[in-house]
């Protein structure tokens, strides 16, 4: 259902600094909702030439977030508790969850959504674009905001908001709970566990 | 032969034409309403007989013609009334001849005491009051039509939320029974029958939304006049915004005062009762009236007496005009009936305390309940939101492994909650707003809030 894909495409996040120009924000918003739209979920079944479509949306997409910031950010109120190994592992392995659900399913939101991109506004260090999101199948409307930052690699996502609230902040919390109660090993199990989840269901079909 | 049968087959298996062929608003459905409902129908041929019965109080000032003519065999008499002999035949088909007989009395009343005047004024008034009670029956008909309109568009918005929800528990079931064979201690048996549980009260919701959909747009139909099964299409998928807040307590107040058909019922049934007993008293006086008589008859078979002084039926000519006094004395009845009219005087007066507290008041407890419902929804969307949001990082945790299914399937429900209670306190504005409508006596939601700015 669309619903989970929305959730899917709440993975996408990353900082960066510097400052982008309004109308380029306005236009990348545009082109990795379009790059989205081209990306299809996995279920084996693919032709060749969907899986060709869908390493170049992949491709577009990987170059419009950043993985490493947006990792890194995720895990900052506990990186001290990783070590150098455990951090890079986590990292890997989220980064790849991300891709193997946040990409396809997203595109599948954006496909059955009625979208209206508005005008991106300056919030700081970032350049927020709104896109106000309606499901009529399922009478969902939510407002996602992409948070642009320019960067040495250019604009990119660093954030993603629904009705206002910080992805990113989320995650902080939720991987703080967790590495809390379990320690690093336990958070690097949980997304293990899902990764091969995804992967597993990838290769069987 | 045959194929006119197929014809006739396919008309009577051809469905009704469709109510409108372009989708209709909810003031479109209430205008056709208005228009074709039986229960305004009803309340215009209430009109047309006050209308007749107008014009016969008012026949009492035309003339009135009675008259009665025949034609008849007549046998022979020769003689008169001054003859001793008089000589009769009838035997012979000769001795027969036509009789012919004209009487006529015309009647003109030109003066009646009153009684006539005040009848007519209470006839009058009397219409009045029927015309007031067709502006009410159209504005009760604009409530039926206005609630069921949106009532359809309530189910119809809840099929949505309802239907997918129905999918992410489909898919939550299968994943939690299949967990469950793998004994891995993820899913217990209890897991499994809340989620049973949330399901069959799901379909409750669902079977709730679908049968309220399909009532309320047949009862719309109905409202309306159409048959049941001429398609309608709506020019609203989903529950319209609130729109506008209502004009304020006073204005609306202005408006009742001017539109509701209850005052005017009132004032003209005070008028038609006062009338009435004035026309019921005055029952014991004469009408004045000019009457003109006028005989004639003829019949070859008898010998004309040519004496004024005899009555001779048979071959007459007479006619004259006179000032007339008619008396249809009745005074006990006259008296019921006079008392009877002052009690219904009497009753109009307790209706008119009774509305100018009670109109006043459904006007504000209509405006009020809009306020509530407004209030009620503007919690109920930041309930939504905060359920979508809750729903919605759930599931992003749920997807990158780190969140329970629980804190999904949680989510899930309680956005549907608060989706329910957003309907539902939308559609109680709704509700609200035709009720005001008819508290003030305003047609159009529009007109309402136009003429509530008017000085």
């Amino acid at each position: 259902m669309a619903l989970r894909h929305l959730l899917a495409a709440a993975l996408l996040l990353a900082p960066l600094a510097a400052q982008a120009a309004e109308p380029d924000a306005a236009a990348k918003t545009k082109a990795i909702v379009a790059a989205f739209m081209k990306a299809k979920p996995d279920d084996g079944k693919l032709s060749k030439a969907d899986r060709e479509s869908n390493t170049k949306a992949f491709a577009e997409l990987d170059a419009l977030l950043d993985a490493e910031h947006f990792t890194s950010v995720s895990i900052q109120p506990r990186a001290d508790k990783f070590s150098p190994e455990q951090l890079t592992r986590f990292k890997s392995r989220f980064w790849q969850v991300v891709q193997l659900m946040a990409y396809p399913n997203s595109g599948d939101f954006f496909r059955e959504a009625k979208l209206t991109f508005e005008k991106p506004k300056q919030k700081g260090e970032v350049w927020a674009a709104p896109i106000k999101a309606f499901l009529p199948a399922e009478d969902l409307e939510t407002v996602i905001e992409l948070h642009w930052r320019q960067g040495p690699k250019g604009l990119k996502v660093v954030d993603v908001l629904f009705d206002g609230d910080s992805l990113v902040r989320d995650y902080q919390n939720q991987f703080s709970r967790i590495v809390d109660k379990s320690g690093p090993d336990g958070l690097i199990k949980a997304i293990e566990e899902k990764y091969a989840e995804l992967s597993g269901n990838k290769d069987k079909k | 032969m045959h194929a006119s049968l197929l014809a006739l087959a396919l008309t009577a298996a051809a469905p009704p034409p469709a109510v409108e062929a372009r989708p209709l608003t909810v003031d479109d459905c209430v205008a056709m309403a208005i228009r074709d409902s039986g229960q305004v129908m009803e309340a215009e041929a209430k009109v047309a007989e006050w209308k007749a019965r107008l014009a016969e109080v008012e026949s009492i000032f035309y003339p009135k013609l009675s008259a009665i003519a025949f034609a008849a065999p007549m046998f022979t008499v020769r003689g008169n009334a001054l003859t001793t002999e008089v000589e009769r035949r009838w035997r012979s088909p000769g001795d027969w001849g036509p009789y012919l007989r004209l009487e006529a009395l015309l009647a003109q009343p030109v003066y009646t005491f009153g009684r006539a005047a005040a009848g007519e004024k209470a006839a009058q008034e009397r219409l009045a009051v029927e015309q007031a009670r067709l502006a009410a029956a159209r504005n009760a008909v604009a409530l039926e039509a206005r609630k069921f309109y949106y009532l359809h568009l309530y189910a119809k918005s809840l099929r949505p939320g309802l239907n997918a929800a129905r999918k992410m528990l489909d898919s939550a079931l299968e994943k939690a029974s299949a967990l469950y064979e793998t004994a891995s201690g993820k899913v217990t048996n209890v897991d499994l029958m809340k989620l049973t549980y949330a399901s069959s009260e799901l379909d409750k919701y669902l079977i709730q939304a679908e049968v309220g959909e399909g009532l309320a747009l047949a009862a719309l139909k109905h409202t309306m006049g159409a048959a049941e099964a001429a398609p309608l299409l709506l020019a609203d998928d989903s529950l319209p915004g609130a729109g506008d807040e209502p004009p304020e307590l006073d204005a609306l107040l202005r408006i009742a005062l001017e539109k509701r058909p209850e005052f005017a019922q009132i004032k003209h049934g005070k008028q038609a009762a006062l009338a009435l007993e004035k026309a019921e008293r005055r029952a014991n006086f004469p009408v004045v009236a000019i009457a003109g008589q006028f005989q004639a008859s003829w019949t070859p078979t008898r010998d004309d007496t040519n004496n004024p002084y005899h009555v001779d039926p048979y071959n007459d000519l007479f006619g004259g005009v006179a000032l007339a006094l008619q008396f249809d004395l009745d005074p006990a009845l006259a008296k019921a009936k006079g008392d009877g009219a002052r009690a219904m005087g009497e009753q109009v007066a307790g209706l008119e305390k009774l509305a100018t507290t009670g109109i006043p008041l459904e006007v504000r407890k209509a405006r009020e309940d809009e306020m509530q419902a407004r209030r009620m929804l503007e919690l109920s969307q930041k309930g939504s939101v905060a359920t979508r949001k809750w729903m919605i990082f759930a599931g992003a945790a749920y997807s990158s492994g780190t969140g329970e299914t629980k804190d999904l399937l949680e989510g899930v429900a309680a956005h549907m909650q608060a989706k329910k209670g957003y309907y539902d306190s939308l559609l109680a504005v709704h509700t609200a707003r035709a009720e005001l409508l008819r508290a003030t006596g305003e047609i159009e939601s529009v007109r309402l809030v136009t003429v509530a700015r008017e000085p």
